[in-house]
């Protein structure tokens, strides 16, 4: 299943949103302009769908609750909406799926979170319009959705099931290197990488093998001197570890362990793991962090090569700011432009000129990139 | 108003070619293409000028340096020649002499006595060379922090020099007055007002 579109209203710090998603979506912008709150509804919708403790109450209270999550310009219409077409298969078996969640605070009280609409549609037909009678009957019931629900979402549960998938990955490589002198917590999400080794001991042996043998084949090509990857166990306390061996001056080279990889290495394989890992949605936060623009340069080309290579292709969505990430040829569809005015920020694809010039020859970087620049970067300057 | 899409070599000429353009009222600036150096430029041109052929009206401006023509530098990176929505202009040698020209702005900027700026800016060898000599004999001390590079040895500029000639152009430089000491800068002017998409 993948995300064709999404539509947004007063959410964060966007007003109105009306994007559309490609199997790799790169989302370019200036500092604060609200990137990551775009990648953040996705996060929303996952903590929404999960049955075991999740749910809109959760998932809005994490947010510190409805005031600080309805975007700032919304003054009239003070409903939160977020729109999701999804879609799976193509030809005949091809399924679209259509999923609404608009809310606003109950007015009174604790101030709740409450639902105002929630519509399901799959290939046009509704199969789900509340409020219904039974809301109207007991408004209690409008403080959770369906989607939370597994009695309530069965005719929809594809889609909640996908929600739930949803990966978001900003590894912090020290976090997982100093993983035991720091001692701490790893959240429930892992969005920071730090129980990144236990996922790989959880894997089974077999899949983990074949997906380290493919980002081998990949970091050989990428890192010098890098050799061979494998999983450990270490023989006294059975914690799990990554070991490389890299060209030595010794015949036989040296393994070296997670904590002596570079930053850069660490960040890569997290990356294509996770790209191997799963077939639901991937949020990506600037990739290109700690890598010399060589390799960021052959990111969109890896992100390619592992999903071919995948068993079900990941849909992407990426954050950055890199030029050189930018500067390939990559399908200038598959750029968003994040814009931060006066009234919320925009979101916006390649206008019919811009897609001309990518079609005479110069890159999204070229094109894209300096309007992603704040306003008067010139003007920045400290001394005047 | 005719969109134009801006194609430079640095911060500092995309300011100055977007005040040739804004100053004749009759032009804005869709899109704006650079990376430092002109190496790009010249990697790119072809297709700039498959774009002011498919897309919209391309202004390019680059510094002559060391080559010994303008249209001996045109010829290089375009053998067949511009397409007629390509305005491709070169600063006799450098942009710095175009802003060199405004002579009464540019001594005011520096605080230079009027007579020791250049009268013929299109004439040096080293535009960029004489506009540090005026910084580093006249100029006060923090200008020249900006200005100036630290060490001589390694960097011809300061890490300031591209802001504040930026601010210059934007704030103190008027182009009617530099195209009277400026031939390449007038001839630039002139084929912008006679331009039409």
């Amino acid at each position: 299943m993948r995300i064709d579109h999404i539509k947004l209203k007063n959410w964060l710090n966007f007003k109105k949103v009306d994007a559309v998603l490609s199997e790799t979506t790169y989302v370019i912008g200036p500092n604060a302009s609200g990137k990551s709150n775009l990648l953040d509804v996705f996060r929303f919708l996952r903590t929404v769908a999960d049955t075991s403790g999740g749910g809109l109450q959760r998932a809005v209270s994490e947010r510190g609750g409805i005031k600080k999550l309805r975007c700032l310009q919304a003054r009239q219409d003070t409903e939160v909406k977020i729109e999701v077409l999804l879609s799976q298969g193509v030809g005949e078996g091809r399924e679209e799926w259509r999923y609404v969640l608009g809310f606003r605070s109950e007015g009174k009280g604790r101030q709740r979170p409450v639902v105002k609409e929630e519509r399901v549609e799959r290939n046009g037909h509704e199969i789900l319009q509340r409020p219904d009678k039974d809301d109207r009957k007991d408004e209690e019931r409008l403080t959770q959705t369906h989607l939370e629900q597994v009695n309530s979402n069965l005719e929809f549960r594809e889609v909640a099931t996908f929600f739930r998938a949803t990966t978001y990955l900003h590894l912090v490589p020290q976090l997982l290197k100093f993983a035991d002198r720091l001692s701490s917590n790893p959240l429930e999400e892992d969005p920071f990488g730090q129980g990144f080794l236990d996922g790989l001991a959880r894997t089974t042996t077999r899949t983990r093998d074949a997906r380290l043998r493919k980002i081998q084949q990949v970091l050989t090509k990428a890192v010098p001197q890098f050799q061979e990857l494998r999983f450990v166990r270490d023989e006294t306390t059975g914690l799990p570890h990554l070991e490389a061996r890299y060209v030595h001056w010794r015949p036989q080279g040296a393994w070296h362990r997670e904590d002596q990889f570079s930053d850069g290495t660490l960040r890569l394989i997290a990356l294509m793991w996770s790209l191997l890992d799963g077939d639901s949605l991937l949020l990506l936060e600037e990739p290109e962090l700690s890598l010399n623009d060589e390799i960021v340069r052959q990111i969109p080309k890896m992100i390619n090569q592992i999903q071919r290579q995948a068993k079900y292709r990941r849909q992407a969505l990426i954050t950055t700011h890199s030029e050189a990430m930018l500067n390939n040829p990559i399908d200038g569809r598959a750029v968003l432009l994040v814009t931060p005015t006066d009234d919320g920020s925009t979101i916006r694809g390649p206008s019919p000129d811009e897609l001309a010039m990518l079609a005479n020859g110069i890159t999204p970087a070229e094109v894209l990139l300096p309007k992603a620049r704040p306003a008067d970067a010139e003007q920045l300057g400290l001394f005047r | 108003m005719t969109s134009f899409t801006l194609a430079t070599e640095d911060q500092l000429s995309e300011v100055v070619a977007e005040l040739l353009l804004a100053q004749s009222g009759r032009f804005n600036i869709a899109q704006r293409l650079r990376k430092n150096g002109f190496g790009y430029l010249k990697r790119q041109s072809r297709n700039f000028n498959e774009v002011a052929k498919n897309v919209m009206p391309v202004f390019l401006l680059t510094d002559l340096d060391d080559v010994p023509c303008p249209p001996a530098l045109i010829t290089n990176w375009l053998p067949d020649g511009p397409h007629r929505r390509l305005l491709f202009r070169v600063a006799v040698r450098e942009v710095e002499s175009w802003l060199m020209a405004d002579r009464a702005s540019i001594a005011e900027f520096l605080r230079a006595p009027l007579a020791k700026v250049p009268t013929r800016p299109d004439d040096l060898s080293d535009p960029k060379r004489t506009l540090l000599g005026l910084v580093r004999r006249y100029a006060g001390r923090e200008l020249k922090r900006e200005l100036l590079p630290a060490d001589p040895t390694t960097s011809l500029i300061g890490l300031g020099y591209n802001d504040q000639l930026s601010r210059f152009a934007r704030e103190q430089w008027r182009c009617d007055q530099a195209a009277d000491a400026s031939p390449s800068l007038a001839r630039t002017i002139m084929r912008l007002e006679r331009f039409t998409p």
